[in-house]
């Protein structure tokens, strides 16, 4: 019996050996093209021995692995300096998540319960649909036809989303003709949102899209749950919506100013916008300590998981709406390179040991 | 094969083999997770169950989630309130953990036991108002609150509809029904007769409550109606769930009361084996092709 615990025992660790193998060097894999990307674009963003040293150690003694060091080598370039407390982005997969997030983090892939999970107003739900049928927020069913009566009745547009859908996957920009024209049938349970209107500032940035503000928030035993880290998620010129491809993120500070760059997939640096020619530094967004406030409390209420990911909308009259949320992988690491370290005084980086 | 030996109990207790069974772990291992997806996991939340589900059919005071006490509405209470919250109206509360199910993880406090016990030391919990059973279940036992085990059913574009309606009654020492001890009697979907036989975990069979006398033969549960039209309805509104079992009481004012609901595996060995098969017409026998 023992023989054959200590043979399951082998296998475990030796998959989950091979498994974090994997994932790290996925990670690192992009983590050095980031690398590459940022030194081919300024050259004096190549990290010296002197940080080279000091990311070595931290990845070694504080994290535990050479595994870390390109994730922080990519954090040390964009900074052009080292800072002790990163969290890179595999050790936050790896080591952090799982460690953290609790086992309902599925419940924010449930797009169309979300309004009943958080027990808010702030979501723009319009309607659902739900094994076939049309459900309205107030749980009212109905037809396929008064469904667009009323869905039209006060927007041109709407947004579907699947459940599981996620950044910008997912999301279907739907006219009364689209809808008329569209298959519903095909999109197993949806929730179908209103279009936001965003605030002026960000339709200075760029109209077409609605930017969407990250605000992550982490809930930890015997701290007060707080917004640690965010981003602002921009898009291209002919974007409907922002979708992972082709969007550019900004830093966020803590009082809600925007970084210098905004970095593309490949962290491309924009100081302005490429097809507007907005330049982002010292920009403040309106109403960011309403928007983080917002998501606090809805955190606290909801109780459970660890970090949720909360992108937002922030209208011309400063009120939020929530897009999405996000209790799987919340990102970081832009954030990280951008104004981290932010996860500072929540013990992550002993969570390996 | 591995479905063959629960439709052998089955065939056993009628002394004959009947087409549409459905297997318990059949519907475990094959309906649940085909027809309910990877969201079935949902019910385990107990603390959010009054947020998913939306009704005030469930007999929540407050949560304790991650070392923060809230009211059933999500309001912050904090601890010097509690007790008086707690414990001013009512001699006791029951305390239930998220993933606890057919009486594991439930505690009956009352305000002594409550002060004195280290709380804290669980995890994710839920404190429920105790819940005075109707007289008509009175009649069989008292101490702990029978439960009617109802599994709706929703097919895609369908409304959702009971298929079976069992009653779980406790013992005499019970304070609450737990799995172990309690009786299973099926009742008649249509009628609201009951079996006239009652059924232990171990299918020991009684003809009547072990305890009382109270003899099961004859006798109908008439007020159910509201109970399976509530719970029909809830059914509808959450929408993407094509099975539900619910555990509901009818209390003394009348009013039905969930207690718990069930959105992975609720069992239907004895209502199967009884008064089944339950399932016809839905397709299932075919899901695991």
């Amino acid at each position: 019996m023992n023989l054959k615990r200590f043979a399951k025992d082998t296998i475990k660790v030796y998959r989950q050996k091979r498994w974090n193998e994997k994932f790290d060097s996925e990670i690192n894999l992009k983590e050095k093209k980031l690398y590459l990307s940022l030194i081919a674009q300024d050259k004096s963003r190549i990290t010296s021995t002197n940080q080279e040293k000091l990311i070595q150690q931290y990845a070694m003694d504080v994290l535990g692995s050479s595994d870390f060091i390109p994730g922080l080598r990519s954090y040390t370039s964009y900074s052009r300096e080292f800072k002790e407390g990163w969290i890179p982005n595999n050790y936050y997969g790896r080591i952090v998540l799982p460690s953290i997030k609790g086992e309902f983090c599925i419940m924010a892939k449930l797009k169309t319960h979300s309004k009943r999970l958080l027990q808010t107003d702030l979501i723009p739900d319009l309607a659902y649909c739900l094994s076939g049928e049309f459900i309205l927020t107030d749980g009212t069913y109905v037809c396929e036809k008064e469904l667009e009566r009323i869905i039209f009745e006060a927007n041109e547009f709407v947004f579907l989303k699947n459940n599981n859908s996620m950044r910008g996957y997912g999301v279907t920009k739907l006219d009364r003709k689209k809808f008329q024209k569209c298959d519903l049938s095909l999109f197993g349970d949806f929730v179908i949102q209103s279009a936001l209107t965003q605030h002026a500032f960000f339709e200075d940035i760029i109209a077409g899209s609605i930017a969407t503000l990250r605000i992550t928030t982490v809930r930890a035993k015997g701290l007060i749950t707080k917004n640690r880290l965010s981003s602002l998620r921009v898009g291209r010129h002919g974007d409907d919506f922002i979708r992972d491809a082709t969007t550019l993120v900004l830093g966020v500070s803590r009082s809600g100013i925007l970084s210098e760059n905004a970095l593309g997939d490949n962290w491309e640096m924009y100081p302005s916008h490429p097809d507007t020619g907005y330049v982002f530094k010292d920009k403040k967004i309106p109403f960011f300590e309403v928007a983080e406030k917002t998501c606090e409390d809805l955190h606290n209420r909801l109780g459970l998981m660890g970090i949720i990911g909360w992108d937002i909308c922030i209208t011309p009259t400063g009120s939020v709406q929530i897009m999405e949320w996000n209790a799987q992988y919340p990102g970081i690491n832009y954030s990280e390179a951008m104004t981290g370290p932010n996860f500072n005084g929540l013990n992550w980086e002993s969570l390996w040991k | 094969m591995a479905f063959s030996p629960w439709l052998k109990v089955y065939t056993v207790y009628q002394h004959e083999f009947k087409e549409g069974w459905i297997p318990d772990n059949y519907l475990g291992r094959v309906v649940s997770p085909k027809i309910n997806g990877e969201f079935r996991i949902l019910d385990n939340l107990k603390t959010l169950s009054k947020r998913i589900l939306q009704t005030d059919a469930i007999p929540d005071l407050a949560y304790y989630i991650n070392g923060i006490w809230t009211s059933s509405k999500g309001i912050v209470l904090h601890k010097s309130k509690l007790i008086k919250f707690l414990f001013s109206d009512r001699a006791f509360v029951f305390l239930k953990k998220n993933y606890s199910f057919q009486g594991n993880g439930i505690l009956k406090l009352n305000r002594d036991k409550f002060e004195d016990s280290n709380l804290q030391s669980i995890r994710n919990f839920l404190i429920q108002e105790p819940i005075q059973q109707a007289d008509w279940f009175d009649q069989i036992v008292t101490g702990s609150v029978a439960k009617l085990r109802f599994t709706t059913v929703k097919s895609i574009s369908g409304r959702a509809k009971n298929r079976v309606l069992p009653l779980r009654v406790g013992r005499i020492s019970n304070e609450y029904i737990n799995t172990r001890d309690c009786l299973r009697v099926p009742i008649d979907t249509e009628t609201g007769a009951l079996y006239p036989k009652a059924f232990g975990l171990d299918f020991t069979i009684f003809e009547e409550h072990p305890d009382t006398g109270f003899s099961f033969y004859g006798q109908i549960m008439s007020e159910n109606g509201a109970a399976v039209r509530l719970c029909e309805q809830l059914h509808d509104q959450v929408g993407i769930f094509q099975i539900i079992g619910w555990d509901v009481t009818i209390n003394q004012g009348g009013q039905v009361q969930i207690m718990e609901w069930n959105t992975d595996h609720s069992g239907v060995i004895f209502s199967e084996m009884t008064i089944g098969p339950s399932f016809n017409g839905l397709g299932w026998e075919s899901l695991q092709k």
